[in-house]
Formats: structure tokens, sequence, C-alpha cells
């Protein structure tokens, strides 16, 4: 329970630490604060104007000052303005996020099913032909530049065969057909699916394989269980715990490695957003984008702690509790 | 080995020795670790000796590119735009009608040029940082810990992508130091792995007793230890930072288009997707691959195999 606690307030403290950055780098930001603020409209202000907006939103006073004004403004939904989309970016945001989310979420269950599929398949065939293929095709798929394979992947289906729509979430007009939609996410899927399965797929099979060691599996064997069945019913049960942490670290590393596809392939989400204001020089998006993305791989590393311990059977155990049953 | 180590350190515990003797004991010890660990090394099979003439080759064709390249990498043959590979062009040219062979030559001398100092940049920062967490006291130890923690949580190039909107001045050196400075977290924390599980080692603890300074400790008892667990580090380092040059600059952030560089080259895929031009696309996407596999199954060379049990399935 203690060190539960520690663990929690290690990761509030990580957390202050991520903002105390990100407040230092808005600070940093080159340019006109008051831009930040109003838009455009700071250019038009003159000098005594200046100084009375600078007054009202506190920015001439102390820096420590301002960061706990910064921080409240964040908690209230107060994100700043986006100087090349002009409109605050906490209204900019749940859209794109939320076709982020739909790509990286699909990307996530298709990975983590093939994953362990692949991983179960070089198990059972160790060795053999089958196995060193799968696992010499997968590391060539993982090697892969994630852009170069959508490049090339838009090269073959949407230009040369014609068959899928080269990028773009939906086409205009389009945007509640579902069909329209999953036609448009094959590609990216397909890119991401492939950069990132096998670096899931080999943990998988080396952790599966130092399993398939321990005596409890000859023990199966020897009451007559086949190959089949013990990876199945015993193997994988054991794996349990390793696996759920391993999908709460995968989950913020898929959802980061969306950010390539989504702008090779021009997709509306986050990862689109964050290439653009970088580019754009609008360092209000890019910075509430960097925010965003550390909270949820901190919260998620959490997770991933708390998971592991809860579910591995294992520690939790006690010999004598299994003997009263 | 460690058996011997541990022998040799009682030994040393139990009568009083300099600082000097001990010195020399341990070097004893690293020198026949690492003479061990030589010969695993030179075992290089067929594909390392192919790795290593395939990027000798490439490193050849960018360091002697005047000598090779027949065309002026810089120069627009307006006649000839979007040519598929053929007799004049050897891979082809380009929308702009740059030679694209020519391009790829001497855009290699940047790109190897970055994720050579890029490496070197990683590398350094993880390793003291790692190293630094580990062995300084409480506080500076836990805020360093935690600095890794924090640089974890946002993926590498979403803080290369932050710093590159920072910095408006790019060259080579700029983004060399952008890559180097967003891509030693990993190596950090595995270095802090590593140097907390050897401080428990014995023999540190001798040295402890000693009252030997950090700089000793680490000369002597962690660097060989830690040079054959992380020797894979450099190529990978360098990988993450070849790769890393070639994803800024095609999403526009890294070198600008004037100069040239493998991913500056990809960044023209975009309009050779419009002509079909599929050698634009396919050619420095290649040499890219092969640049990094070759040093991938060169440092799979240096790292030591542990041998499993045989299967009980």
């Amino acid at each position: 329970m203690l060190t539960a606690l520690i663990r929690v307030l290690g990761t509030v403290f990580s957390l202050c630490l991520l903002s105390v950055l990100i407040f230092v780098l808005a600070h940093a930001a080159p340019g006109d604060p008051l831009q930040s603020f109003f838009g455009n409209a700071a250019d038009s202000l003159d000098a005594a104007q200046r100084l009375q907006a600078l007054d009202a939103l506190g920015l001439n006073r102390p820096l420590y000052q301002q960061y706990f004004s910064w921080l409240q403004q964040i908690f209230q939904g107060n994100w700043g303005m986006s100087l090349i989309y002009r409109m605050p970016v906490q209204h900019l945001l749940p859209l794109y996020l939320l076709n982020t989310l739909i790509l990286g979420g699909i990307a996530f269950l298709l990975i983590a099913v093939l994953a362990l599929i692949l991983a179960l398949i070089c198990a059972r065939f160790e060795g053999r032909l089958t196995d060193r293929l799968i696992c010499s095709l997968g590391s060539a798929s993982y090697f892969l530049p994630s852009f170069w394979l959508g490049v090339i992947l838009i090269l073959i289906f949407a230009v040369n065969l014609r068959l899928l729509p080269p990028g773009g979430a939906y086409d205009p007009g389009q945007s509640a057909s579902l069909l329209n939609r999953s036609i448009h996410l094959l590609l990216p899927l397909a890119v991401l699916v492939l950069s990132h399965v096998w670096y899931y797929g080999a943990l998988l099979r080396s952790r599966l394989l130092e399993e398939l060691r321990a005596d409890y599996i000859l023990t199966a064997k020897a009451c007559g269980l086949s190959s089949v069945q013990i990876l199945i019913s015993q193997a994988l049960r054991t794996m349990l715990p390793f696996m759920l942490q391993l999908c709460a670290i995968a989950l913020p590393h898929i959802l980061g490695g969306t950010f390539v596809v989504e702008a090779v392939f021009n997709y509306p989400g986050a990862g689109l957003l964050i290439v653009q204001s970088a580019k754009g020089h609008d360092y209000n998006l890019l910075l509430a984008l960097v925010l965003l993305s550390g909270f949820v791989m901190i919260c998620s590393a959490l997770l991933a702690h708390i998971l592991s311990a809860y579910f591995d059977f294992r520690l939790r155990a006690r010999p004598e509790a299994s003997w009263l049953h | 080995m460690a058996a011997l180590k541990l022998d040799k350190n009682e030994l040393s515990l139990l009568r009083p020795c300099s600082e000097e003797e001990l010195r020399q004991l341990n070097a004893e010890i690293h020198t026949h670790s690492v003479l061990k660990h030589l010969s695993v090394r030179q075992q290089a099979g067929l594909s390392q000796k192919l790795a290593l003439f395939l990027l000798g080759l490439i490193i050849l064709l960018c360091v002697a590119a005047p000598l090779i390249c027949t065309h002026d990498p810089t120069k627009f043959y307006l006649s000839h735009l979007n040519e598929s590979p053929g007799q004049e062009f050897w891979l082809g040219t380009d929308s702009l009608g740059r030679d694209l062979f020519s391009l790829l030559c001497y855009g290699g001398r940047s790109s190897l040029l970055i994720g050579t100092i890029g490496a070197l940049c990683s590398c350094a920062l993880g390793l003291i940082i790692g190293i630094g967490s580990a062995l300084f006291p409480r506080y500076v130890g836990v805020f360093l810990q935690r600095l890794i923690e924090i640089c974890q949580s946002v993926p590498s190039l979403l803080w290369m992508l932050t710093i590159a909107a920072f910095i408006p001045r790019r060259d080579e050196l700029t983004l060399a130091l952008i890559i180097g400075c967003c891509s030693w977290f990993s190596l950090a924390r595995l270095a802090r792995a590593e140097t907390l599980q050897l401080q428990g080692a014995s023999f540190m603890e001798a040295a402890a007793s000693f009252n030997s300074s950090v700089f000793l400790k680490i000369r002597l008892h962690l660097w060989p230890r830690l040079v054959s667990v992380l020797n894979f580090a450099p190529a990978a380092a360098f990988n993450q930072a070849l790769l890393a040059e070639a994803v800024l600059s095609f999403l526009g952030l890294g070198l600008p288009l004037e100069q040239l560089s493998w991913g500056c080259v990809l960044s023209l895929s975009g309009r050779a997707l419009q002509h079909n031009a599929w050698w634009v696309i396919v050619f420095p996407g290649i040499i890219l691959l092969v640049t990094m596999l070759t040093m991938t199954l060169l440092c799979a060379s240096w790292r030591i195999e542990h041998k499993r049990r045989c299967s009980n399935l």
C-alpha cells in the first residue's frame, strides 16, 4: 500500500515537473506573448493598450506567479489561441483527437491480437521454418521506416492500382459514411500495424519461449495435453500480467506512432496538428499537444504498474490459502 | 569470471592494500574479461562480412562523391524532368531535373554526418545522465531519474519537432544536436539499470571500503562492464539519428530544401507521387534501409547471445 502511494506521489511529481518544463518552453517561445491570447488583433494595439493588456493578463508579474495562473488556466480548460487555425485550442482539439483515437484504437487492437497470434505460432513451431520465416519477415517490416512504407503503399495502391484513396479521413461531404471512412483507414492502419506488430510480437515470443522452459509445461505434457492445449490453457495464462503491462505501455507508443502516419496520409488527427503547428510556429497548439501526450504517457505508465501488481497472481498467492480450498 | 572477481576481491579485503595495488588488480581482471570478449566478437559470419562490405560501399560512395558522380547534384537539367532510370541518368531525375544518383551520393554526406554526430551526442548524454542518476547521492539522483522519466513520457520525435520549431537556424550541426538531445532517454534508462545492478556487486563494496573516488569507480569498475553490455548502443543511436533526420526533413522541419540529404530527397516524394515517378521514392528509401540494416547486423554481431535450454513443449 505504501509503495503504491509513493508511486502515485512520484507520478504527481513527474506531472508537475512536466508542466514546469512546458511552461518554461511556452515562456521562451519567440514572438509577441499577446499574440497568443488575442491572435492578430494584438498588432493593432497601441503602447498604452498593450501595457493595460499585459497587466490584465498578468504577464508582467513574477514568473512563479505566472506559472500558477497558467496552471489554473490549463485546469479551467483555457488553453490559449491557435495562431494558424485562428480559434481557441480547446475547441480545436476534440475533433482531431477523436480521429486519432479511432485510428490509434483500431491499430492498437489489431496489433495486440496479431502480435499474440504470431507469437503463439512462433512458439509452437520454435526453430522450424515457420518460426524463422515469421521472425525474419517481422524484423524486416519492423525496420521499414513508417513514413517511407506509407508513401510506397500510396504509390502502389492509390496512384497505380487506383484501388484506395491516397489520404484524408473521408471524402468531402461523407464524414458520416462508415464505409467511406473505413476505406480511408485501410492504408494508415496497414502502415501502423506493419511497423509496430513485430516489436510486440518479438517481446511476446521471447517471453513465451522462456515460459515454455518451466517445469509445469513438462507436467502438463506428462498429463497428456497436446501442444496447442498447453499453449492456450497453461502458458498463455501465466503471460496475462505481462500482456496487460505491455498493453498499457503500447497504447501511448502506438498513439505516438500515429503522427508520422497521419502526416503522410494527410489524416486530420493530432499528429497532423503537431506537424502543422511546428511548421507554422504555433506554440500554443504545439505545447498543448506535448503536455497532453506527456500526461497520457505518464498516467498509462502508472496504470501499467498498478495492473501488473494487481494481476500477478504469483506475487499475491499465499501457499497456506491454497491449502484451505 | 564472476568467481575469479569475488576471490580476488575477497583476498584484497583480507589484507590492507593500497589503491594502486587495487587498481592493478582490477585492471588485470578486466583485461582478462575484455580479451575473452574479443574472442567472441571475432567469429564474424558471412552476413556480417556482407554487411561490412555494403556499409563500406555506401560510405565510399558518399566520401568519394565528386570522383564518382557524373552530374552536378545542384544543376537543373530542365530538358530531363522526371526522367526514368536510364543510360545518362543512372537512377533517373527528380521533378526539378536533378540527377538522383548524384543527389544520393552528396546527400549521404550530410545524412551520415548527422547520424554520427547525433549518435555521439545521444550516447554521451545517455551515459552521463544514466550513470549519474544511479551514482549521485539522493536528491541529484532522484532529480535525474525523474528527468529521464519525463523526457521519456513524450515521444522523441515530438520533442524533436518541438525544439526544431523553436530554433529557426537550420544547418547540419544544429539538426544533429537537436536529434542527439532528444534521443538519449532509453540509453540513459539502460545505463541506470545496469549501474544500479553493479552497485550491489562485492567489488563495488570493496572499492567503497577503500574510499575510492567516483571517477575511479566509474573507470575501473563500471566502464568495462557497461561497454560489454551496452556496446550495441552506438549503432542503434546512429540508426535512430539517421531515421530522425529523414523523418524531420520529410515533414519539412529538418534541413532546408536547398541542402542535400537523404531526407530532403525523400521529401520530394509528395511531388513524385503526382508524376508517378517511383524511382524518386524507392531508391532513397532503399539506401536508407540498407544503411540501417547493415549497422544493425554489425552491432548484432557484438552482442553475446545467451543460450536457451531446450523447450519442454
